[in-house]
């Protein structure tokens, strides 16, 4: 604008939607953690763990390729590509999207906080609720992204290739992966906003993240040698998370028993997830305020 | 006129403490201004307006509009500057801006526009696209200062909009205060306990003290009423002069050495006293306008609460 011309104008343009608003939130957080070169790099470097299982997957169904290689020994072959499959992909790829969101989430409200710009957000037509789910959707996108897209572009790459009804015979896996993937979703990115709207620090909060899951399952350990019980499995949550997925994913109960992932009763398990989500929530609405109120 | 502002019986309490009490009263005011010593629950009023309290009895109305139950369409309305640092840091000053628009409603693309032409306007021209994070104190208050106007709000709370700064940036901001209040449609409510800051800017005040209203007052008014009151020093026989005035229909009142008070009626002029005094070859020395100034007024209302809590 020339200086001349410089003088304050009313607005007299449209507005957007009130309902979808909260997408902005959503947008400037993405645009925010891919700042990062770092990260980025590490985001695409995520998928490399995909085409690794494509590869394996059409390895397994094109004796063509196999015959080409002059492949010899055992090689993975059509009957391999099953649930343990996917649930070991499903496990690797949750690990990488936790230690992204471990590295950069915490910094989508920790910004905000550390320089006091949460009333002029919620001064705005933005509710709190509103501004949890817009942050959280940048967790739940990014993580999507991760997990339960690449999880299922295998699942249906494998039905394509595979044939004669495995689609129809595997069916249930579809529900597993999603709600496997969602509730994994639903506890890195409560904790980690929660882990930030606590502390503004953002290396802080990415410490109080890692201790929560990793110093949860020292205590567990700790309780459960002292007390000679399994209950103290409840303090861990990621162990929670890996007995329901061996559920969710049909491991025998032969295959779990070896695994050692029988010390707690499913039930107890997701009573351990929703009370780390319960939790999560209960820390965001006790900080996330537009201003403090000194009671007295 | 409808009100801008509405405070109809409003009343805030955190835990036990009430920090608002049963505020009553209406401002019309393009510019208001909040004044009160510090902790007499100007911040709280403005944060109640603006939806991050909640009133425990009574209500405020924005334009008509209930805060209860209108909270998001008045926040909408509504441009906010707060007292404190609050901005994003490691974005750059467009971005904010563009940001806080966006976030009021206006799309992608206006956004970036308004964000610019905000920025322009309050003189961050230059360093619109440097993190708001290595901005100095000042600029910082401009940048709050751009977010809060550059969706086009019908009304700007500016929460003590000149902490913090050195005389030539308080000038500019007051200044900009004072052109954002006569360019758009814009009303303006200024929380300051300075009362320099408000006196230049405000057409109607509102007093607060230990969370009552100790006193409304439209400045204007005022201004407009002293305009009647003048103070002359006057050289030659003032006695005659005195009388020519009086036969006038000024009330006068005479203090020796010359110096006088004159209450002018509506009708009368001041034209009219320079004829009389050149008739009767006096000199007029000195004519000021009486002026009550907003410390006046602010000290007043003060004592006029002191005394009615002493005396309960």
């Amino acid at each position: 604008m020339a200086v001349y011309k410089r003088s304050y104008k009313p607005y007299e343009g449209d507005t957007t939607s009130n309902r979808w608003r909260f997408l902005v939130l959503t947008r400037y957080g993405f645009s925010g953690l891919f700042d990062s070169r770092p990260f980025t790099g590490a985001f695409v470097l995520s998928f490399v763990p995909f085409l690794i299982g494509a590869a394996m997957i059409y390895f397994a169904h094109s004796a063509t390729l196999r015959a080409l290689l002059q492949l010899r020994g055992p090689g993975p072959d059509a009957g391999q590509i099953n649930n343990y499959f996917f649930l070991a992909f499903l496990g690797m790829q949750s690990w990488i999207s936790f230690l992204l969101i471990t590295w950069q989430g915490p910094q989508l409200v920790a910004m905000d906080l550390a320089n006091n710009a949460l009333p002029l957000i919620l001064g705005r037509p933005i509710s709190r609720t509103e501004y949890v789910l817009g942050k959280f959707l940048v967790i739940a996108s990014l993580v999507s992204v991760i997990t339960w897209i690449p999880t299922l572009l295998l699942f249906f790459l494998n039905a394509g290739m595979a044939g004669n009804g495995w689609i129809w015979s595997h069916f249930w896996m579809l529900g597993s992966i999603l709600l496997a993937s969602w509730m994994w979703i639903a506890i890195v990115g409560l904790v980690a906003l929660a882990a930030s709207a606590w502390l503004k620090w953002r290396v802080a909060a990415s410490a109080l993240m890692l201790a929560f899951f990793f110093v949860g399952p020292g205590f567990g350990t700790a309780i459960n040698a002292t007390l000679g019980t399994n209950w103290g499995h409840m303090l861990d949550v990621l162990y929670a998370v890996k007995l329901i997925w061996v559920g969710l994913f049909r491991v025998p109960v032969s295959t779990a028993e070896t695994l050692n992932m029988l010390g707690i009763p499913l039930w107890a398990a997701w009573c351990s997830v929703a009370a780390t989500c319960g939790l999560s929530l209960f820390l965001l609405n006790r900080r996330l305020k537009a201003r403090e109120v000194v009671r007295g | 006129m409808a009100p801008v502002i509405e405070l109809d019986g409003l009343e805030v309490r955190f835990g036990v403490r009430s920090v608002l009490k049963q505020l009553k009263g209406q401002l019309h005011g393009r510019c208001i201004g909040l004044l009160g010593p510090n902790g007499s629950g100007k911040s709280t009023l403005l944060n109640t307006l603006l939806g991050f309290y909640p009133p425990a009895q009574g209500t405020a109305r924005i334009f008509g509009k209930d805060i209860r139950t209108h909270s998001r369409e008045l926040r909408g309305l509504i441009g906010y500057m707060p007292e404190s640092d609050a901005f994003i840091s490691n974005l750059t000053g467009v971005r904010f801006v563009r940001y806080m628009a966006e976030l009021s409603g206006l799309p992608s693309t206006h956004a970036l526009e308004r964000a610019h032409e905000a920025l322009f306007y309050v003189g961050l021209g230059e360093v619109r696209y440097r993190k708001v994070g290595t901005y100095s104190l000042g600029m910082k208050q401009l940048a709050k200062l751009a977010q809060a106007i550059a969706h086009g709000p019908r009304l700007v709370f500016l929460d003590e909009p000149t902490n913090g700064l050195d005389p030539p940036a308080r000038n500019r901001m007051i200044q900009l205060i004072r052109e954002i209040r006569d360019a758009g449609n814009m009303h303006v409510l200024i929380s300051s306990h300075l009362l320099r800051d408000v006196d230049e800017c405000c057409d109607e005040v509102i007093i607060l003290r230990d969370g009552n209203i100790a006193g409304i007052c439209n400045l204007e008014d005022e201004r407009r009423l002293n305009r009647k009151f003048l103070e002359l020093e006057t050289h030659g026989e003032d006695s005659s002069f005195a009388d020519a005035v009086q036969q006038l229909g000024c009330e006068c009142a005479l203090f020796g050495k010359g110096r006088m008070k004159v209450v002018l009626p509506e009708t009368i002029e001041i034209r009219e006293l320079y004829q009389i005094a050149a008739q009767r070859d006096i000199q007029i020395r000195r004519m000021n306008y009486r002026r009550d100034s907003l410390e006046d007024i602010f000290l007043k209302a003060m004592q006029e609460v002191g005394a009615r809590n002493g005396s309960l």
